[in-house]
């Protein structure tokens, strides 16, 4: 049995290692909360304009864009993302390893990496990532969101790539918590809009012409996907964390009750052998 | 009174306004547009601008709104665009600087994503700074 004092460190230690973990888990929470309210408008926002995407291809006259499906080239390009630190489970290794398997599967494909954990990984598997950006993952803001929309476009419209699909763990549906894949470019639309009969009730003018405003509605349109996607991601990471600290700080709780159990044992029998030792002495002297 | 509409102005972030309104103007792409009720249904595409709102009680307000589209239903009018601020809530030394940086970047002049990016954030700032002395 070990000593009463090496008990009563290992005590103290699991009691601070469970302070830290419980601080996480609220942390986790509370910023999960936080960008729960941003996820709402974001899908008002991002159903209007898909809605006003489909009016407007199928109401004009077919015309071709390079944004919609239906142009040549298969050069696939995928933007992973990834927490930037650990602590969250299985959180990143689900995401790489899913996204791995995908890039083998397409291989020559280009690789666009947010958050450490996913670099790491495609270095140590030797497949460096073309492109990261740093600092993302941990701040789904706009601003950000905006800044991958303009390199996704540019690479598209340079033709750099032909297809742009992102990777990321959903936070919503029967995916929750599941690493998807989703198309960005060429864009993804429900079915080929039907052409509905021209309906003048329903008609639209578009101003300056029906071109202009789709061009205006394209980054419109990814950036509220790519906000969507990384708020989710985030919320996703958080959440995975919050799990992952919560079963440590009820592991800790467990750990501590089993080892007052032995701080017991071991206190219990000290001082049994304390006043064994001292009787013992005791009838020695009373012998003399 | 005049006859109202019910305008909706939508961000990613937020929902930025919804109320009844008598007018409201936005820059299009060959000048200003002022819609009122009764609109026939149109889509059109926002620049970067100074957004004009004349609310119920018949009173001009004004906002900075990035680019965006503007649409006009039978059953109201939405504005969708980045981001919407009202005077009040832009920081006008934030604006500065950053036009400041915008345009130290755009003397460097690198790539055309990063020269494209540059010329967005004059335009916001430039916007903002406008939106921001109107007010005081």
């Amino acid at each position: 049995m070990s000593s009463v004092n090496e008990i009563k460190h290992r005590i103290s230690a699991v009691s601070q290692t469970k302070k830290i973990t419980a601080a996480m888990e609220m942390v986790s929470s509370n910023r999960m909360r936080k960008v729960m309210s941003h996820i709402e408008y974001n899908s008002t926002y991002f159903q209007y304009i898909r809605s006003a995407m489909d009016q407007l291809l199928s109401t004009t006259e077919e015309f071709e864009h390079p944004y919609l499906p239906g142009h040549s080239g298969t050069k696939r390009t995928y933007l992973v993302i990834s927490g930037d630190k650990g602590l969250c489970g299985s959180y990143n290794s689900n995401v790489v390893k899913f996204a791995k398997a995908e890039l083998l599967a397409h291989p020559g494909s280009s690789l666009i990496t947010l958050g450490n954990n996913a670099e790491e990984f495609f270095r140590r598997e030797g497949m460096t990532p073309d492109m990261t950006m740093f600092g993302i993952v941990q701040d789904p803001t706009m601003k950000s969101a905006r800044r991958i929309m303009r390199e996704i476009m540019n690479l598209y419209d340079t033709r750099l790539t032909d297809e742009v699909y992102v990777i990321y763990t959903s936070f919503f549906g029967q995916t929750k918590n599941q690493p998807v894949t989703l198309r960005l470019l060429p864009l993804e639309l429900a079915d080929t809009p039907e052409k509905t009969d021209y309906n003048y009730s329903n008609a639209m003018e578009y101003f300056p012409d029906a071109r202009t405003v789709f061009d205006q509605i394209v980054p419109q349109y990814i950036l509220g996907l790519m906000f969507d996607v990384m708020v989710q991601a985030y919320a996703g990471e958080h959440f995975a964390r919050m799990n992952a600290m919560r079963s440590s700080t009820d592991n800790a709780n467990d750990m501590l009750k089993s080892l007052q159990i032995q701080y017991n044992m071991a206190r219990q029998s000290a001082i049994t052998n304390e006043i064994a030792e001292i009787t013992g002495a005791n009838e020695v002297l009373k012998e003399r | 009174m005049a006859a109202t509409f019910e305008l909706t102005i939508l961000t990613p972030e937020r929902e930025f306004y919804r109320a009844q309104a008598e007018a409201v103007t936005v820059k299009v792409h060959d000048g200003f547009m002022t819609i009122l009720a009764n609109h026939a249904p149109m889509i059109a595409s926002v620049d970067i601008e100074v957004l004009k709102i004349k609310d119920e009680n018949g009173q001009w307000r004004e906002a900075f709104s990035s680019e965006g589209f503007i649409e006009v239903r039978r059953d109201g009018v939405f504005l969708f665009t980045q981001t919407c601020e009202w005077p009040e809530e832009i920081d006008a030394r934030r604006a500065e600087e950053a036009l400041q940086r915008a345009q130290e970047k755009l003397r460097q002049q690198r790539s055309m994503v990063e020269y494209q990016n540059s010329k967005m954030q004059i335009a916001r700032a430039m916007e903002r700074l406008k939106v921001s002395k109107i007010h005081k």
